[in-house]
């Protein structure tokens, strides 16, 4: 198997017949990289001038065998692409072990209100129940009102998000005229560059602001959360819905206008669906950028954690999963780090279950409409 | 059109010394100044009245008067007055880029789709005219149906496909509301599509699998199942633009002998770029050449075997386009 592999990985860079010039530079060029990686984990001091060295040979071999440094430079990237990837999940998933064993089942303590234990679906059956849910100093930790806080805010992010942007989407592709389309699609793309703290405190001081003096004395936190999130993901759902839009074919548009359709039928009974697919993957993918924000949700939401009473309460606050991590991990004890570390694991779990999810569902609708069922 | 001069690979010399020819033929007879927008390998000549005035007995569906396009600057349709009777098949032939397809797009106002396209000139479906402003594109489209060039059919079971127009004209109810007030079209929904898929000669080979998906089928399924789909709200005009030009031979033949058939029923106007095919399906042709004028309109036989224009008899023999 391993053997196989570098037979074809050595196929890939040098071809069919290496010159003895050609094997001897790129074998170098590898062996002083690995020593260099080595070096950083094993004597760091010596690292950089074996680094140092790894590009000097590099460099002469770019004169001497070009094509060959080339390919090997380009299978390099990759690696350290994949490596740095699969470092950082393993060290996540090895940080959050100690909280794993150490805490167990008890990290999705049900809290017990005045009026017995906190309504979850009926997995007050199956999991624990505690007294008390996030204490720090006496090492209790429920992660149960973070996973909470996050659903909310995600749910409320995705129900204004997916129909806005869908919605936008159909206007930009379908209704919009050549210049207006010209005008709005790079407006709808730097809203995806504003950085999140702006959004954030924009939500803090200027909406929370509003509802506290207009509404609400309390503040309405998950709610304002959960529109300046799904605000931020808006863009990713235009865009991504638009070009699946796009991207049904013009012939049937004229087919269905031909039949006799107004445009708004072509449009909901042709395009709609044909790009249904796209549609699809596009709202997941918005959800996962509304599941994964950090910044703006720290700064609306606080650093609370508690569990809404009653559960659909949606002006109630508590730190989602991630804000939890962003306002804790600097004062941190050692055990509530691992803790946070598990936190990060789910989320990283959701996160990339979303995407994988977004990726099926996109290939299996492309599949039907393809007549390949 | 103009981006069509020099695109063919005949040599322009036989351009030149036809046209010294037949301007000497032909150069004094009118005082109608001379088009130049002609292809490679084409000869010059006055177009006349006479050529394009056909008569028949039965009456009009569709009669064009001084019809023009412009797509911007270009002027892709030059004048065209033609009238086309009922229950007949009408070929229009012609080179590439003739105008022919922006003639037949005309006839139902799918040119309206083109926001470049301006259109000057009168169409009218039995004596009613169809760029009157109040025209409804809806009631026209249901009327003049149209079939194109590749398949195109939705991305739908090969039922809905057919149901799809007769649904969005309100005539088929299938919808949770008529279900409940028990309004349910169903029955009249499967009889449609038999009745439509028996007429486009594709119901033997796809009534076992209606639920599926359209895209499965065969180009030449495909192509048949469009003619369904149009068949199935019932116009009165079927306009096909070079519909077996994606299709292999046998496909090609099935739709042939299903535009004969259809032509029984129904007036067929046919854009196609194959001359054989035009003499066998037709019984008037229509040509088009380079500049969007229409040369000659007459009896299939007539054109095919004796052209009153030199630059029409130049084209079906093979010379240029």
């Amino acid at each position: 198997m391993l053997s196989s592999v570098t037979a074809e990985v050595q196929d890939a860079i040098l071809g069919e017949d290496p010159s003895e010039g050609a094997l001897r530079t790129v074998g170098l060029s590898v062996l002083s990289l690995v020593a260099s990686l080595l070096c950083i984990f094993l004597a760091p001091g010596f690292a950089l001038p074996v680094l140092a060295a790894f590009v000097v040979v590099t460099a002469f071999g770019w004169r001497t065998h070009q094509a060959e440094i080339a390919r090997l430079l380009t299978l390099v990237a990759t690696i350290l692409t994949v490596l740095t990837v699969t470092l950082i999940t393993v060290y996540l998933f090895f940080s959050a072990f100690p909280a794993f064993t150490a805490h167990g089942i008890d990290l999705l303590t049900i809290p017990i209100l005045e009026s017995g234990p906190q309504w979850f679906f009926w997995l007050d059956f199956v999991l624990p129940t505690g007294e008390t849910i996030w204490n720090p100093r006496a090492g209790v930790y429920s992660l149960i009102p973070l996973i909470w806080a996050t659903v909310i805010v995600t749910t409320i992010a995705g129900l204004i998000a997916a129909p806005l942007g869908v919605l936008g989407a159909l206007f930009i592709a379908e209704v919009a005229s050549d210049r207006l389309r010209e005008a709005i699609k790079p407006g709808v793309e730097i809203l995806a560059g504003i950085p999140s703290i702006v959004y954030g405190f924009i939500g803090f001081k200027v909406l929370n602001g509003f509802i506290q003096k207009s509404f609400l004395d309390d503040g309405a936190s998950f709610l304002i959360a959960g529109l300046v999130v799904g605000i931020m993901a808006l863009p990713t759902v235009v865009s991504v819905s638009e070009d699946a839009l796009s991207s049904v074919p013009d012939a049937m548009r004229d087919g269905s206008a031909a039949m006799g359709a107004t445009s708004w039928q072509s449009m909901k009974s042709i395009s709609v669906p044909a790009a249904s697919s796209g549609i699809s993957a596009a709202i997941i993918l918005g959800l996962g950028r509304a599941i994964g924000e950090t910044m703006a949700v720290a700064a609306i939401l606080g650093a609370v954690v508690q569990p809404t009473v009653p559960l659909f309460d949606m002006f109630d606050a508590s730190s989602t999963l991630t804000s939890a991590i962003a306002h804790n991990y600097g004062s941190a004890t050692e055990s509530t780090l691992d803790v946070l570390f598990v936190a990060g694991v789910m989320l990283f779990v959701i996160v990339a279950g979303m995407s994988v999810i977004s990726q099926y569902v996109e290939r299996r609708i492309n599949r039907k409409l393809q007549g390949q069922q | 059109m103009n981006n069509q001069i020099g695109d063919t690979d005949t040599d322009t010399d036989t351009n030149v010394s036809t046209d010294t020819s037949t301007d000497s033929q032909l150069g004094a007879t009118t005082g109608v100044e001379t088009s130049t927008t002609t292809t490679a390998g084409e000869s010059e000549e006055q177009i006349r009245d006479e050529w394009t005035d056909y008569r028949f007995d039965s009456p009009a569906k569709l009669s064009v008067e001084d019809l023009n396009v412009w797509y911007g600057d270009d002027h892709a349709l030059k004048d065209v007055s033609m009238e086309i009777p009922e229950e007949s098949v009408t070929a229009l032939i012609g080179p590439s880029g003739c105008g022919k397809s922006t003639y037949l797009r005309c006839l139902n106002r799918m040119n309206d789709r083109i926001k470049a396209a301006r259109i000057d000139g009168s169409v009218e479906l039995d004596g009613m005219e169809i760029y009157d402003p109040n025209t409804n594109l809806v009631e026209l489209r249901k009327r003049i149906g149209m079939v194109f060039q590749s398949p195109n059919p939705f991305p739908k079971s090969i039922r809905d496909n057919i149901s799809y127009g007769p649904r969005k004209h309100g005539e088929i109810n299938k919808g949770l509301l008529a279900r409940l007030f028990g309004r349910d079209d169903s029955e009249k929904e499967a009889e449609l599509v038999e009745r439509s898929l028996r007429q486009a000669a594709l119901w033997d080979e796809v009534n076992d699998r209606l639920d599926d998906n359209a895209l499965g089928l065969s180009g030449g399924q495909q192509q048949r199942l469009c003619i369904a789909r149009c068949l199935a709200v019932d116009p009165e005009v079927i306009l096909m633009d070079e519909p077996a030009s994606a299709l292999d031979p046998i496909a090609t033949s099935k739709i042939e002998d299903l535009v004969t058939d259809l032509a029984e029923d129904y007036t067929v106007v046919i854009v196609t770029h194959n001359m054989q095919q035009a003499a066998r399906i037709s019984d008037q042709t229509a040509v088009f050449l380079t500049g969007g004028e229409l040369v000659e309109y007459d009896d299939t036989d007539k054109i095919f075997e004796n052209p009153e224009s030199q630059r029409v008899e130049d084209y079906i023999t093979g010379k240029f386009g």
